[in-house]
């Protein structure tokens, strides 16, 4: 063990900082920081700059276009991406089907796929999920039939992430129901205009659209769509998984939120004073700091680990379920308490951020736009990703063993 | 960072958990309680393995290790709930004396690491000042002291005790510190016995008389080493904190594993399952604040006081959380003096009180305007 931080990473911080004062236009950065969902124009318009700098794969090794970047470095990019307002990049192409594409599709699968995903030409939605397979993944019912030359597909997957705006869907179906889920799954790469697919959109309740569920009724998929060996679906998904588990804390997400919360309460809203002069209040921003700052250094453990062991597990603690937990339990208090800040405001439904107050726009501190749409989206952090009571679930089984 | 033990602290951790295993049994340590007397052995066997020297640079006589490896051994040894506290007896003393650079401060520090002097400095965390008492030469030979104290640990070990004063020369004065035997005349020292049945004092001094040469250093480097051992100290509770609680949730797996109700064993209900868990997630998090604290600490950072009282806070709070746990998850067994669980829910009490309490810390941390202001 050895805790002294690496000095070069501070340079970084401020070239990145610097980087993206210069280049994230200030209109996007404004709608960014209120923590609506993003535009689709603006995180293409921030893909291009990032692309043009090369920094647009951070999590991705050289060979393939990315940066090659340790995690270290990626987190602080990440961090100052998220402090400044840069719209969200398309993750689910970037971060969760690319390193599988990498890692285990065939070469026409690398060269169709990654360049678009780097420059984000082609979107990606992720159809794991089904009406009665969440927390359950395993029992899937969805199927891929091969017919000698393709897969016909049929089943019903939901809550696909920004899925209306996927080119392509990554799915995973059953291919062998005469055995168990671990062999008898498979990994797709499908296109999303493919006949037989039908969309359809769920509005949530911040009232904006990011969940979608997806119909395949007879879809045909070519056997070039398939990923890696038929059957290793569920290894795969593992595998996709596991490369996001130092992250599952977001601290990026809860630094950020942490700096508007202290925004917001440092205003007088309603007349009142602000918040920040309760004692009370100061010592609730303290005790969320002090528990920040364990959530980032249990993160750098976890990718400090994570890189050691060249993906194998090599840790006793459940890095990733412990992270999931405590980060999103973290962003769902910052949200309560950055609402509670905004006064009798903190009721008010702001649909969107905009400086132009048409007739009939709320009128309200300009910091409250956001707040509640993100303080109600994010009850998901919570479900998504596996629900906080599976990750205790797996977290006891891990400590209490087969017994 | 790299989080992960090298071979060196690997073998460190093993031998001390070995130590602790073999030889610093419940049972004995029910003795030594009892008794109140000092198990000698442990400090003998403390000395001899080279780890009251095991936060120290080779120049200072250790093995090159650092606040890294003696917390190592702060947790390991705190699994074992030891009567002798190795952040007072080891890790302060050797904090403060390493950090001076006076001859008397060497010479005094290999004393220590060879175990024929017990010294610690006043401890109090790092949320309030020590009150520092007042000296005066009284003859070419001699000083006497007077004022007041402050808290000791490890009472029953102590030979000396390492005392801040201020010379007072005609209008001026000079910080200075002192090795008092703790056996001199005019130090009235308030014995007290925690609630883990460890001791501890309260002591003032009303003119003690000591030697010239017990006067180990002078002026204002004395204010920065103070401060870097009480922070040294600090970190060393905490992981110490860390052993216990760790003790507590290996013994609540093997329970709610063999504990049968309802022909079930207890382990299989969820409710209980996801408790466990939640005690997993705190010793997890305080674990991490700990590195932060040492991180901060070992680079002379400005803000490893806020680093470090940001530990003690969230260590105590969920030390007092894994230690409820613990007692609830055995049941009634858990509130028996029989059984070592409600003896880990004392001592982690404990933790949780002296050097800063939870409020104490939080108070002292929303006093830093560093929080509330964003650039």
């Amino acid at each position: 063990m050895n805790l002294t931080s690496d000095q070069s990473i501070v340079g970084f911080r401020q070239e990145v900082r610097q980087f993206i004062a210069d280049n994230l236009p200030v209109e996007v950065a404004q709608r960014g920081l209120r923590a609506y969902h993003e535009e689709k124009a603006d995180v293409i318009l921030w893909m291009q700059i990032l692309e043009k700098k090369g920094w647009s794969a951070i999590n991705w090794p050289v060979e393939y276009g990315g940066t090659g970047w340790g995690t270290a470095k990626q987190l602080v990019f990440e961090e100052e991406c998220m402090r400044a307002g840069a719209p969200q990049k398309p993750i689910v192409g970037l971060s969760l089907v690319a390193p599988v594409i990498y890692t285990y599709g065939s070469s026409e699968q690398k060269q169709m796929h990654l360049p678009k995903i780097k420059n984000a030409e082609s979107w990606w939605g992720q159809c794991f999920s089904e009406p009665n397979a969440g927390s359950d993944l395993a029992s899937l019912k969805t199927s891929a039939e091969f017919d000698g030359s393709n897969y016909i597909i049929n089943g019903h997957k939901i809550w696909t992430t920004l899925g209306q705006f996927a080119d392509w869907l990554f799915l995973l179906a059953v291919t062998d129901k005469t055995v168990k889920p671990q062999t008898g799954i498979s990994f797709f790469l499908v296109k999303a205009d493919s006949p037989g697919i039908t969309m359809r959109p769920i509005y949530s309740i911040e009232k904006g659209h990011t969940l979608n569920e997806f119909f395949f009724e007879d879809v045909v998929v070519p056997a070039s769509g398939l990923v890696g060996e038929l059957g290793k679906g569920w290894s795969y998904a593992k595998f996709l998984l596991e490369n996001e588990r130092s992250w599952s804390a977001e601290i990026p997400r809860n630094k950020a939120l942490l700096r508007r919360l202290i925004k917001v309460a440092s205003q007088s809203v309603d007349g009142q004073p602000p918040l920040l002069d309760s004692y009370s209040f100061k010592e609730k921003i303290c005790d969320l700091s002090a528990r920040l700052n364990a959530l980032e250094y249990m993160t750098l453990r976890a990718m400090s680990e994570h890189e050691a062991s060249a993906g194998e597990s090599i840790s006793a603690w459940e890095a990733g379920s412990i992270l999931h937990v405590k980060g999103s339990e973290m962003q769902q208090e910052m949200g309560a308490l950055t609402l509670e800040a905004l006064g009798s405001y903190g009721a008010v439904y702001f649909p969107k951020y905009t400086t132009k107050l048409e007739d009939g726009y709320p009128q309200g501190p300009e910091l409250a736009h956001g707040v509640a749409a993100d303080y109600l989206y994010r009850r998901a952090t919570t479900i998504y990703g596996g629900s906080n009571e599976i990750q205790r679930n797996i977290i006891a089984s891990a400590m209490l063993g087969k017994f | 960072m790299n989080f992960l033990l090298n071979e060196e602290q690997t073998l460190l951790r093993d031998s001390v958990r070995r130590y602790v295993e073999k030889e610093y049994s419940f049972a004995n340590r029910l003795n030594y309680a009892a008794s109140g007397e000092v198990n000698r052995q442990a400090l003998e066997y403390m000395v001899s393995q080279g780890w009251m020297a095991a936060g120290l640079e080779e120049s200072c006589g250790g093995f090159g290790g650092g606040i890294i490896e003696s917390c190592l051994i702060a947790e390991e040894l705190g699994r074992a709930m030891p009567l002798e506290p190795y952040w007072a007896l080891a890790m302060a003393p050797t904090a403060l004396l390493s950090s001076l650079c006076t001859s008397s401060a060497s010479a005094l520090l290999g004393d220590i690491l060879g175990g024929s002097v017990v010294a610690s400095p006043i401890l109090s965390g790092v949320v309030k000042q020590n009150e520092t008492a007042s000296a005066k030469k009284v003859s070419a030979t001699e000083f006497s002291i007077t004022g007041s104290g402050g808290h000791v640990y490890g009472l029953n070990a102590l030979s000396h005790l390492l005392v801040t004063a201020n010379i007072i020369d005609g209008n001026s004065a000079e910080r200075a510190m002192f090795l008092v035997p703790i056996d001199s005349a005019g130090l009235n020292l308030k014995p007290l016995t925690l609630l883990d049945e460890s001791k501890a004092a309260k002591f003032g001094l009303s003119e003690v008389l000591v030697p010239a040469e017990s006067l180990i250093a002078t002026g204002s480097e004395l204010i920065a080493a103070t401060q870097y051992a009480e922070r040294v100290a600090v970190l060393g509770l905490c992981s110490s904190a860390i052993g216990m609680m760790a003790a507590v949730i290996d013994k609540t797996v093997e329970y709610l594993k063999l504990r049968k109700q309802f022909n079930t064993a207890i382990g299989k209900f969820q409710s209980l399952q996801h408790r466990i868990a939640d005690m997993k997630i705190a010793i997890e998090e305080s674990r991490a604040i700990i590195h932060r604290g040492i991180a901060m600490t070992k680079c002379g950072d400005d803000d490893s006081v806020i680093a470090v009282s940001e530990a003690k806070y969230l260590v105590s709070k969920n030390a007092a959380f894994v230690a409820a746990q613990g007692v609830q998850l055995h049941g009634a067994i858990g509130l028996t003096e029989e059984f070592v669980i409600g003896h880990y829910f004392r001592a982690l009490t404990v933790c949780s009180h002296i050097l800063g309490t939870p409020s104490e810390h939080l108070r002292h941390l929303s006093s830093y305007n560093d929080y509330f202001t964003i650039d």
